[in-house]
């Protein structure tokens, strides 16, 4: 199907993913200033988490401001392509760092900056695939890009399954979210809608199961473009409509990127017609395949040895 | 499936290794940025409850609607100040996040009105409207904005 020799010139299919990764930095930017800011706030108010020193030392003005600035220089870095997999994997660091620091001064995780993360923790997986195969192109960063957006709805799911089987697509935990989240004193046209998904079985039933389906079903988002483009457009109406009926509960990175990569919006302004798939000898990509799967498969290996240990020392 | 067509398109490659790996990677790890499970609305829930203000005629309101804050001590979330621990459902960081706006937002005065900062707890065992009971959480004076 795509046999033959390597090919060693820049996007192997001739669409260039320059948007793709300029939105990507862009994102990752807002999350920097985003998480340094609330950080700080919450180092500032410091009051209810009790004493967290480091995190309060690394939510100071100069240590946050230095490591919001470390992921800006180098997702600018970035997102002009010099040294990618480099300065991609030092904005992730700086990013995990902030939110792990928010997060502990926070009372949890906000999970709104994780989509970010695993998009381009995909996209760096991808272009080193790519740079092992002796290319200079995107094709298959982008590949890794839409994969580890893909993940996180197939996480979210697979969550749900693991956690409370099958019995999470009853009415009550919708209407728990729901509750939870909607303002108590709203009076707009959309606490009626709220009202509705709490007060009737039948529609609650419906959106948790829809919500399911749209979750796992996100596996189908990496098979090709039209199927992206169905998926991406489930998946943004997933994420309206849990704006609209919490009024607290807005992935907009998520959308962003789902807007991004969901369309090919290149194609569609030049008025071309499909790419072919990339040529890529089968041959270099089983190679590499193993070896790039072998290092994934250790470090999953390991974070489950870490996990097992800790759980044994409790 | 042949051997060329298993490995001919390097993007399903890419694109399965970077999902299993993900998912493998966050199961193990839960929330280690950039990983994520996700779990924020995973249980199964027969209840829910959120941190609001009650004023005295009984009309409940989000506690960013008030300003000027003066409570008689510190408010408590504990869940076993409302009932049973586990008897009912609520989110932490939501919880902190209303306290945390009553504290950046205190004051020394009592210019304010009485409210009671309560927790709302809606309960789901039946299908219609939830049954609610107010849990008073402390007493406090504010300013509505």
């Amino acid at each position: 199907m795509h046999g033959g020799a390597a090919v060693t010139a820049g996007a192997q299919d001739g669409e260039s993913r320059r948007l793709l990764r300029l939105a990507l930095a862009g994102v990752a930017a807002v999350d920097a200033v985003l998480l340094a800011v609330t950080a700080h706030g919450l180092s500032a108010e410091a009051t209810l988490h009790g004493s967290r020193p480091l995190a309060q030392l690394l939510a100071s003005a100069p240590v946050v401001v230095v490591i919001a600035g470390v992921a800006l220089v180098a997702l600018a870095s970035f997102a002009r392509g010099r040294a990618p997999i480099v300065t991609g994997l030092v904005a992730i660091a700086a990013l995990g760092t902030l939110e792990s620091t928010q997060a502990s001064l926070f009372a949890g995780h906000q999970r709104v900056f994780f989509a970010t993360g695993a998009t381009l923790a995909g996209w760096l997986f991808g272009l080193a695939f790519e740079r092992r195969m002796g290319r200079r192109g995107e094709t298959l960063a982008e590949a890794g890009a839409v994969a580890g957006l893909a993940a996180t709805y197939v996480d979210s799911g697979l969550s749900k399954l693991t956690t409370a089987g099958w019995l999470w697509a009853d009415a009550n935990t919708l209407r728990s979210a729901v509750l939870t989240n909607h303002p108590v004193d709203d009076t707009s046209p959309l606490a009626s809608y709220a009202r509705l998904v709490v007060e009737n079985d039948a529609v609650a039933h419906g959106l948790a199961a829809a919500t399911l389906v749209i979750q796992l079903g996100a596996v189908v988002y990496v098979l090709g473009p039209r199927l992206r483009m169905l998926w991406g457009a489930l998946l943004l109406a997933f994420h309206v409509n849990v704006a609209l009926v919490t009024q607290d509960i807005f992935y907009f990175q998520a959308c962003i990127l789902l807007l991004a990569f969901s369309f090919p919006w290149g194609r569609l302004a030049r008025a071309r017609a499909a790419p072919s798939p990339p040529a890529f000898a089968p041959e270099q990509t089983r190679a590499v395949a193993l070896r790039l799967g072998g290092w994934v498969a250790a470090a999953a290996g390991a974070a489950w040895l870490v996990r097992g240990v800790i759980a044994v020392g409790r | 499936m042949d051997r060329r067509g298993l490995w001919g398109d390097p993007r399903r490659v890419v694109s399965a290794l970077a999902m299993a790996g993900y998912v493998g990677i966050a199961f193990a790890v839960h929330n280690l940025y950039p990983f994520s499970v996700f779990d924020m609305y995973s249980r199964a829930q027969t209840s829910a409850s959120r941190v609001v203000v009650r004023d005295g005629a009984g009309q409940m309101a989000e506690v960013e609607r008030y300003d000027r804050w003066r409570c008689d001590g510190a408010i408590d979330l504990s869940p076993a100040r409302c009932g049973v621990p586990g008897s009912f459902s609520y989110t932490p960081y939501i919880d902190a996040s209303r306290i945390g706006y009553i504290a950046a937002h205190e004051t020394g005065d009592a210019a304010g009105q009485p409210v009671d900062v309560v927790r709302r707890i809606w309960w789901l065992d039946a299908p219609g409207a939830p049954r609610t009971t107010d849990c008073v959480l402390q007493r406090c004076t504010a300013v509505r904005r």
